[in-house]
This record gives C-alpha cells, structure tokens and sequence, in this order.
C-alpha cells in the first residue's frame, strides 16, 4: 500500500451525521479502495471515533486538466506536475456506520458528525475485524438511499474478510454474512441472490 | 465434580432453540444453521434447559421449514457450495418437534411435566448425566435392558417390581427381537428375584439352547440359571433330541379336560356356542369320562343322546369331530396318574424355581398351546386365588409373585375371548391374586382393548400396521410423537419401553443377549463374586461354542 497507517488519507471537507467527505492530493496511490473501512480521528477529546465506509472517490476536473486533455500529447512530465498541483482535491465520500464508545464499537450513527479538516484514517487489520465482528450495521448499508448498497456491501465484505487468517476463516466469516443478510433480505429474494453471489469466494 | 464431567462438560452442543409449542401439542424447535438435520432421529433424547428445571424431551419429528415462501418457488442454486452454506440456516432451515417428556428439578429430582420452557431457550442434546438422573442406576430393583440408541454407553432400567405387579407386553413384528428381549426381561426378573415365572415356550425358545437366525447358539435361561429354572416338556422326544434332560413330562388325562378348558379353543377350533353346551351337558350326565365317553360312543348311544337332551344331533358330530383332533396329542391320556402336572408345577413355583413348559413338536398346534395354557393357567391361578385368600393377614404364607409367559397373545385374548378365558380375567384384575401375564405377540391390534389398557409395561420392537401401532400406544400421553417413532426402529434389536415399569417412554437398542450377558447374569445370582471369575466363566462359555 501507500503511505504508512498512521499517515492520514485525507481530511474531512464536508461531514453530516449519516456521511462525510474527504479531501485528498491526487497521488492516487493512497487513497483507499472502495467498500474499505476508515476512520475518522477526531482533533478534539469528548469526540468520537467514527467509522464509515468508502463508497464513491470523485476526481473533479479543473482548468489545467481541461486543457491538457485537448493538447496533442500529454508528457508524463506534464501528468505528474499536474497530479501534484491540482486545485481540487480528490473527493472521497463515506458512509458512518459507528463509532467507538467507552463500551467497544457500536453500529449506530454517532452522536456527533466529524468536523472539518479532521483526519481520515484507513483502518488497520485490527480495526476492521473489531469493528467487522458484529453485522448490525449491514441494514444501514442496505438501506442507504445514496449508496450503491449491494456493490458497496460486496466490496466492503471481501475486502474484511481477508483480515481473517486462514481461508477457512475467511469462508467461515463470509457464510456468516451471507446468513445476516439473508436474514435482513428475506423478502427480496433477487436482491439477495445477486448479492450473495457478489461476495462468493472464487 | 469430576475430571469426566470436566472433560465432557455437562451441557452438549446447542441443537436450536425453542420456538413455540404447547404442553399438548409439544415444543416446536428452530434447528442452528450449524446443527446437521441428517444427524438426527426421531426417537432421540434432548434437553431444554429452562431457567429452574431441565426439561427432558424426545424427538417426535423433525422438518424444514422457511422464512419466505417465494423461495420454494425459486429454489437458490445449491450446487454453490456458499450459497448452499448461506442458505441452509438462515432462510431455509431445519425444525423438530420435540415431546417434553419428564422434568428433572436442580436437586436431580425427576418428575411429571406440567409446564414447557419459556422461549428462546437452548435444546442441546441429553448427556449421559441426563439419562442417568432419569433412569437412574441398576440395583436389585432396576434391571438393565438395553441402552438408548445414542448413548450406547449409558443404561436403560426398568424397575422390575412395577414391571411384574402388572401386566407386561412385548410386542413387534416376526423376526424384530421379541424372544430375545423376553429372555433378557425374564432373566432380570429371575435373577432379582422379582417374581417366580411360568412360560408356556411355543417354540421351545426361553428353556435351553436356541439358535440364533443366523445358525449360531444361544443359551436358555435354564443354563443361565439351573436350579432356579425346571424345564418340562410336552413332548419329551423334541426335549431330548435337543440336549435337554426334562425335570418333567406333563401328561394331562382326558378326565381332567373340562368343558371351561374348550371355550378358548372357540374361535381356533371354530366351536359354537351350542357345541359348548352340549359339552357341558356330557359332563353332567357322564362326569369326568365324557370326552372318552362321547369319542368311543356308538350309534345307539349317540341315538338316545339326542333323544334325551336337548342336544342336537349336528352339535353333537361337530363337537366329536373337533374333539378327535386332540387324538394326535400324545400328551393326552386316557387317565390320570399320580401328581398331576399342575400340582408338580405349582410345587416348583412355590419353591421359587421358575418352569418352562416346552412344547416340541405341539408348538405347530395352536389348539394344543392354546388347550394346556388355558389348562394348566386356569388350575394355578385358582389355587393361586385359594392360597391368597387363605393367608390375607399373613403375607409370608402367600405364594411367591407369578409371571405367566404367553406367545400369540392374541389367540387368547382376542375380544371374542378375552371374557371367557383365563388371561383375560387375569390381566383385568390387576395384581390382586399376585399373578400376571407376559404377553407376546405380533398383532397387539387384535388383542381386547380392554385387556390391553390393563398391559402395565408395554415393550415394542417395530411395527409397520398402523392398527398394531395405535393399540399399543393406546392411552399412552405424548403416544402422537411415539408412533412416528414405532413405525421407524430398525428390524431387529431396538424398541420403546413404556408404561408402569419406566419414568418415561424410551427408545433402546435391547441389551446384547450374549456371553457378557451370561457373565452378567452369572454374577447377578451370586455365582460369580469376582470379575475375574465371571471372565473366565465367559471364556468358559466360549469354548461351549456358545456365541
Ligand atoms: N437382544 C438381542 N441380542 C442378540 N441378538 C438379537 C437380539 N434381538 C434380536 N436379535 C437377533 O434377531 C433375531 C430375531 O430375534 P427373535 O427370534 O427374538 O425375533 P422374534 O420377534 O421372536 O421373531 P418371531 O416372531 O419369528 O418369533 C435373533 O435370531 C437374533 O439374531
Ligand atoms: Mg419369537
């Protein structure tokens, strides 16, 4: 990966209780991928920490960008300078589904929303387990009018089920899910069945 | 407690949990997505543990069930082995039924249910520690048979002086276990000294050596038990030919034939009423002589007969024709001589041995089993009735307790019959008289109804009938569960135990009847006071070639 973890990915642009947005060079490498669990680390005490999942990285155009893409050739120079000095950051939005209270991680939304220029962490192996061990955040996700929930939910499982050690963990952690969500989609047949073999391990 | 109860724990693995039900109907279970349906069987023991008892419960179905319909519509695609492993558990998912049979308190004492467990609660497999708290240990009352069909290590006890107050029942198709799981009661009620028993040995399979279906050889309760057991024999030349040396040869003299004797030989030898009174006619006008009498009369005899009486003639041909056929019975004699067999027999019983009446080659003759076991069981139990009455304030004059052996039970105790012969008056009187059946059969539905709801200890291998079935689960509560149960055993060697002599229905596969059973019974009479004696018993026994 790219930076190292204690390297903030970003930091929060816009935040709401439900969602919040991140801002980021444009050094794609270290942004993390979609469906991942991040945090945000509040600069304040008496704040949470807020775990969220990635669900969309925007790339907005600027000037520069619109002129070069009409230009001939692009030098690898040119593409570089341009990544670096960009005006408009890369936007990454994610969707809270906990925090941490004195009591471990719970699947509510947090009390409070991140504030502005807070730093946005990816999780480690650990976090994600932690916050990963129970699925009652996964209605949230499936109910979630603004996210793509089924591909959200996929991406996020497969990427959380390789913090498990073994493959038979990992296949064990994934029939748990799948279980949780055949429970939650009971009544949309379709809906489960698409999803279900969204996250079948190859 | 200790280091087994460390390593096992006391609780199994969860199997599901408790969905709904009611006390009548039984407790309905959500199997764990993890519990395998195949691994499981009606018939089997299960627990619920509630908040302040455990409830013992036994498996009466088992099923599957869904949360939403559509997918039995559209079947998911189980070739996927993820989304066979989703989908089993969590939409589709498997249920039991479970029947609460028995409640065990905190202090390990057992009892009637009279609730069921509140919602929600675990079911998880009965331990060894259960079945022990129910059934409880053997002793010189408890007597083990057989143990139940998943826990071949613990033991099923039936209480043998409730098993012989009352009527006992072993019932099952042919060929499913029944003479071996009567040789192995009889043997725990000898052996206890539970009571003194008289077997009527159709097929001469309870006296001495048997032989298994598959050819090898089994012992009889007279090797089992010498002194305490007699064999006598209605045919001495089957005895001998067969390695036994009879205490006893019963002749019964045709003076000693009473018309009472023929009324349970109505419907085999089809005899009518009217044919029953001419008989009893005869033998008011010519004694003890008058079944002789009627089967060397000549014609003028017969004439004047008819004329005299208000017998008619074709009564009396067809009475001296069914009564020709007991000519081929070389155990009938023309008269009496010395002590009568019933009164040799009632000796043995008195001094505690118990007799085995073999019939040889007369086992093929339902009138002949039917004629001496009516015979001789009429003349005991009077006597029976005789002494007890003599000595109601004195106990210790009273005649030991007796259990009369019968095969084809129905025979006797068909409903046309049952009023008429002695088995049905001495299954309907309770233990009054200290004297009570064992009845074996394969047709438990044609057996009285009435008689049968006085059979104390019902023991049943399968039947497939359903009529069979429902007689035999008559009056039995939860019986709805059983009969999923019955109808399911294997062919040989498993049955149900219910009634007066268990705490609850159980399901066991009958306790092997071999050289270990021996050794057990060995040591049982006090025969053998050291294992190390009952070992070298059994290897004695081994090379007798016996299995
Ligand atoms: N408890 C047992 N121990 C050992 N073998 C058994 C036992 N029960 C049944 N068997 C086997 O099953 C066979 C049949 O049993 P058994 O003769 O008792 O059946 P049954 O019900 O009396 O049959 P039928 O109706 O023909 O008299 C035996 O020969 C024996 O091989
Ligand atoms: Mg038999």
């Amino acid at each position: 990966m790219g930076a190292p973890m204690d390297e903030p990915v970003g930091r929060v642009l816009r935040a709401s209780t439900e969602s919040f947005s991140a801002g980021a060079r444009a050094e794609m490498l270290n942004v993390p991928p979609f469906g991942q669990v991040v945090k945000v680390q509040p600069r304040e005490e008496g704040r949470a920490v807020i775990y969220g999942l990635l669900y969309d990285t925007r790339i907005d155009d600027d000037p520069m960008v619109r002129q070069l893409v009409l230009a001939d050739t692009v030098s690898e120079e040119m593409v570089r300078d341009q990544r670096m000095h960009r005006i408009t950051p890369v936007e990454m939005s994610v969707l809270c589904i906990g925090y941490l209270s004195a009591q471990g991680v719970r699947h509510t939304l947090p009390p409070h929303p991140a504030m502005s220029l807070d730093a946005v962490h990816m999780c480690t192996s650990q976090e994600v387990r932690a916050v990963t061990e129970r699925f009652d955040y996964f209605r949230l996700v499936l109910n979630s009018g603004m996210v793509p929930s089924e591909q959200l939910l996929a991406a996020h499982l497969l990427l959380s089920s390789e913090t498990h050690d073994n493959e038979q963990d990992q296949y064990a952690y994934l029939v748990e899910a799948g279980r949780e969500i055949a429970r939650l989609l009971s009544n949309d047949l379709p809906r489960l069945d698409n999803l279900l073999r969204l996250i079948y391990p190859m | 407690m200790s280091d087994l109860d460390d390593f096992f724990g006391r609780r199994a693995p969860r199997l599901g949990v408790v969905t709904g039900g009611s006390l009548s109907r039984g407790i309905d279970v959500k199997l764990d997505p993890y519990t395998d349906i195949e691994d499981l069987a009606v018939g089997r023991y299960v627990v619920v543990d509630g908040h302040r008892r455990r409830f013992f419960c036994m498996v009466s179905d088992i099923g599957l069930d869904n949360t939403a319909q559509q997918i039995t519509r559209t079947p998911p695609d189980m070739t996927h082995p993820f989304l066979r492993d989703v989908y089993t558990g969590s939409i589709a998912f498997g249920t039991m039924h479970i029947a609460p049979m028995l409640t065990i308190e905190h202090d390990g004492t057992v009892g009637p249910v009279r609730t069921i467990p509140p919602h929600f609660m675990d079911v998880r497999t009965a331990t060894e520690q259960d079945i022990n708290d129910v059934f409880g240990e053997e002793d010189d009352n408890h007597f083990n048979i057989g143990a139940p069909l998943e826990l071949p290590e613990t033991q099923i006890n039936v209480n043998l002086k409730r098993l012989t107050e009352r009527s006992v029942g072993v019932f099952g198709k042919s060929g499913t276990g029944k003479s071996f799981l009567t040789r192995v009661l009889l043997a725990g009620v000898i052996a206890r000294r539970a009571a003194v028993n008289l077997v009527f040995d159709m097929h001469n399979d309870y006296g001495y050596e048997v032989f298994t279906e598959k050819g090898t050889r089994v012992k009889g309760l007279k090797q089992l038990f010498d002194s305490k057991v007699s064999i006598f024999t209605l045919d001495d030349e089957s005895s001998r030919r067969r390695g036994v040396r009879p205490d006893y040869v019963v002749q019964i003299p045709y003076t000693e034939i009473e018309p009472e004797d023929l009324a349970a030989l109505k419907r085999t030898m089809d005899i009518s009423d009217t044919m029953l009174d001419a008989a009893y006619t005869l033998r008011r006008m010519w004694g003890r002589n008058w079944i002789q009498s009627l089967l060397t009369a000549d014609a003028d005899t017969i004439e004047e007969l008819i004329n005299s009486t208000s017998i008619n003639g074709a009564s009396l041909t067809a009475l001296t024709r069914r009564l020709e056929r007991f000519r081929r019975f070389e155990f009938l004699v023309p008269y009496g001589e010395g002590e009568s067999a019933v009164e040799t027999i009632l000796n043995y019983l008195e001094n505690h041995t118990s007799v085995v009446l073999e019939f040889g080659r007369y086992g093929n003759a339902l009138e002949a089993y039917l004629l001496v076991a009516n015979y001789i069981t009429r003349r005991i139990r009077n006597r029976y009735v005789q002494r007890i009455e003599e000595s109601l304030d004195d106990e210790s004059k009273q005649p030991p307790q007796l259990m009369i052996t019968i095969e084809e039970a129905h025979k006797f105790l068909e409903p046309q019959i049952a009023r008429q012969t002695i088995f049905g008056v001495i299954a309907r009187e309770l233990r009054k008289y200290k004297v009570t059946l064992l009845v074996i059969d394969q047709r438990p539905s044609a057996i009285d109804e009435e008689v049968m709801s006085q059979i104390g200890t019902r023991v049943t291998a399968l039947l497939d009938n359903d009529k069979d079935i429902a007689a035999v689960l008559m009056g039995v509560s939860g019986a709805q569960g059983l009969r999923e149960v019955l109808a399911r055993l294997e062919t040989k060697q498993q049955a149900i135990v219910l009634g007066h002599a268990v705490p609850m229905p159980v399901v066991i596969r009958t306790r092997s009847y071999d050289a270990a059973f021996y050794a057990a019974m060995g040591q049982a009479v006090g025969g053998h006071s050291t294992a190390a004696e009952a070992r070298s018993s059994l290897y004695g026994d081994g090379s007798d070639g016996f299995d």
